[in-house]
């Protein structure tokens, strides 16, 4: 990525697991159809926890998302709820296009997403 | 202070100085923790006074946090049932057709929509929903297996074709799976003004 002798150290950039899994969970919420993301267990104690304690924390909500990075690719996994009257084929390949487009396009990274409809709401 | 390693583990910068005076503060915040009136030598001495009082702070401070009561929001119950629902059955799901690797709907969400479909047929209701996924096939075809009530008198052929072409374009429109076949079975019947 750097040129060898011009004196500039080469830079190697590592992205975590964190930031895929904010960044995918920002777009996957833009996706049309989408209505919330599905926290897991885990994730949903936590964010109790920190409402009952009164940490509001200014951070980016990853809540529903998985995200492992393994070198150049990275592997995410989303956990959405709809409302009916979306495809949810049309839905699923939507926001695996739009999410791994997006997560790329911030990181670089080969994205691979994998998506749950967990609900389907009434219209 | 039982958990504290000995002084001589610890790295010489990580040691604890005693008070100016010479007593070790630690002891003066257990025995200020633990209730113990001051000895002659604490009333006396300025250091540890100031020890002693912040222990006593703190105390009060940790104290008064201990009896707070705390408020859940209101939400924590939905949130946390959910989530638990979600956790129980990951592996419940129907592979939908995807060219960009896996992509899956819960199974309960999927009957669901399927029942919501019958239902909009007037003189039946659907009761349970049972779908089955054909693994065999490219297309990710289904198979559903249909409970319904029926309105007594209703004539039950033409019904059960109706419910039969709304599920499988509800299947085609709403879920985007094809359904390859679809068993009815008519379990009982319902009077006028009951459903």
């Amino acid at each position: 990525m750097t040129e060898p002798g011009a004196g500039v150290p080469p830079v190697r950039m590592h992205v975590s697991d964190a930031v895929v899994a904010r960044v995918a969970a920002q777009q996957a919420q833009r996706v049309p159809g989408v209505v919330a993301l599905r926290a897991d267990l885990g994730q949903a104690l936590l964010g109790i926890a920190g409402s009952v304690l009164g940490q509001d924390r200014p951070t980016l909500s990853a809540d529903g998302v998985g995200a492992t990075v393994n070198g150049r690719s990275a592997e995410v996994s989303v956990t959405i709820v709809t409302r009916l009257g979306h495809n949810c084929r049309d839905l699923a390949q939507a926001v695996q296009r739009e999410v791994a487009a997006e997560v790329s396009a911030y990181t670089a990274l080969d994205v691979h997403v994998q998506v749950t409809i967990a609900d389907i709401l009434p219209p | 202070m039982a958990l504290n390693p000995e002084p001589g583990d610890l790295p010489a910068d990580a040691r604890i100085e005693p008070l100016a005076c010479g007593r070790d503060a630690a002891l003066v915040w257990d025995r200020a923790e633990a209730g113990t009136p001051p000895d002659e030598h604490e009333r006396a001495c300025p250091h540890c006074t100031a020890a002693f009082a912040d222990a006593q702070r703190l105390d009060s401070v940790v104290h008064r946090m201990a009896t707070q009561e705390l408020e859940p929001p209101s939400s924590v119950m939905d949130r946390v049932l959910s989530a638990v629902r979600t956790e129980l059955r990951p592996h419940d799901v129907l592979t939908l057709p995807s060219p960009h690797g896996p992509a899956r709907v819960s199974r309960p969400a999927a009957a669901t929509v399927l029942r919501h479909a019958v239902d909009r047929i007037s003189g039946v209701w659907a009761r349970s929903c049972r779908i089955e996924q054909v693994t065999a096939v490219e297309s990710r075809a289904v198979d559903v297996t249909l409970t319904v009530t029926a309105r007594f008198g209703i004539d039950l052929t033409p019904v059960t074709a109706r419910v039969r072409q709304l599920v499988i374009a509800a299947g085609e429109q709403a879920l985007g799976i094809p359904v390859r076949r679809v068993d009815i079975h008519v379990v009982d019947v319902f009077e006028d003004g009951s459903s």
